[in-house]
């Protein structure tokens, strides 16, 4: 592929476009973190190049040194196309994973014969004869350098074939329940405690503030910043339970809210002061 | 001097169009024409387009010849392609 004598033209295209690719990444990326930014919408180039042609009739680019001359300008346009553009021009899935002909046992020099009539795999083969070429026209296509009879082996070779049949083993016992989550931390707070402070860091990186919920009902916050909040508690609670503040992941930080019983140990029961 | 892979230099080149952020200015879309010096490498990671801009504006006999890229840069939510 490389040496003085250059890169097949596939490969040096592969090279530009590549580049091409990573700038539009790296510019999607830059915009997910910038207010604005741009895309690039059409490259031209035009390259000096030499072009070689060797023994095997493959064409080879070479980009210009210094100090040389008499050099070919080689016009390049790239433009962003459509995803159903891209779906149209590309090779289905199944054709690119067809078996090779070096898979179905072609030499070198009969692949090349193949290639030059735009068949690389056994695919594209049996499309070809399936255009009404026959066999014996691919073999004249290819000006006898692939036999008629190794065409016929070799889309012998891209047929549906059945390797083995066997029962389908049982499905697999269910799994084993999972593991009792573990128990949530506790809060413990004096009698009469009616706020909450909540710390902690990047609140609101998601771009909405966090929800706190005591025993399912969310509770009003406030002084809402990026390393903290205050939750407020509903006036007449003198106990609760569980504590959930959703940061906006798949699952809340979850606490168990106890009320002190004055020997810095949570109480018994959990009622509102207003229930009798 | 290192040359680097085209990629860095044309996103370097669409980064320059934009304006400061204090500045109150937006830039809708740009064409740019310049000149690239660089080449296809071999690499261990296969064939690799690498140009920059020219280092010089002296012409000499032993620079590299002188690639022409023209870009055509939108804003990004204008890319409705």
């Amino acid at each position: 592929m490389t040496g003085d004598g250059g890169f097949l033209v596939e490969d040096f295209l592969d090279a530009v476009s590549a580049q091409l690719d990573r700038t539009q990444d790296a510019l999607a990326a830059k915009a997910k973190v910038r207010p604005l930014m741009f895309a690039l919408r059409t490259l031209s180039l035009d390259l000096q190049v030499f072009v070689t042609m060797g023994d095997d009739g493959t064409v080879r680019l070479r980009s210009a040194q210094p100090g040389e001359t008499g050099s070919s300008t080689l016009k390049l346009d790239f433009t962003t196309i459509t995803r159903p553009m891209v779906e149209e021009n590309t090779v289905s899935l199944a054709m690119a994973q067809a078996p090779t002909l070096q898979e179905a046992g072609l030499d070198q020099q009969q692949q090349h014969a193949l290639e030059r009539v735009g068949v690389r795999n056994v695919a594209q083969l049996q499309a070809l004869r399936s255009s009404g070429a026959g066999v014996d026209g691919i073999a004249r296509l290819t000006e006898g350098l692939v036999p008629a009879d190794r065409l016929r082996t070799a889309l012998r070779f891209g047929r549906p074939e059945l390797l083995h049949v066997a029962p389908v083993p049982p499905a697999p016992a269910p799994a084993a329940p999972a593991a009792p989550a573990p128990a949530p931390p506790v809060v413990l707070m004096p009698p009469g405690t009616q706020r909450l402070q909540v710390v902690g860091r990047n609140l609101l990186a998601r771009g909405v503030a966090p929800t706190v919920r005591l025993a399912g009902q969310p509770l009003e916050t406030s002084a809402t910043e990026d390393d903290g909040l205050i939750a407020h508690l509903p006036p007449g609670l003198s106990a609760a339970g569980a504590l959930e503040i959703d940061l906006g992941d798949e699952e809340p930080v979850r606490y168990h809210l106890a009320v002190e019983d004055g020997n810095g140990k949570p109480a018994e029961t959990w009622l509102p002061e207003a229930v009798s | 001097m290192t040359v680097p892979p085209l990629a860095e230099t044309l996103v370097a080149l669409v980064e320059s169009l934009q304006p400061p952020d204090s500045s109150g200015l937006e830039v809708e879309r740009a064409s740019l024409d310049i000149p690239l010096e660089g080449s296809v490498a071999a690499t261990p990671a296969g064939a690799v387009f690498k140009a920059s801009l020219p280092h010089t504006r002296w012409r000499s006999g032993f620079l590299p010849p002188v690639h022409v890229a023209h870009l055509d840069v939108v804003q990004k939510d204008q890319d409705d392609r």
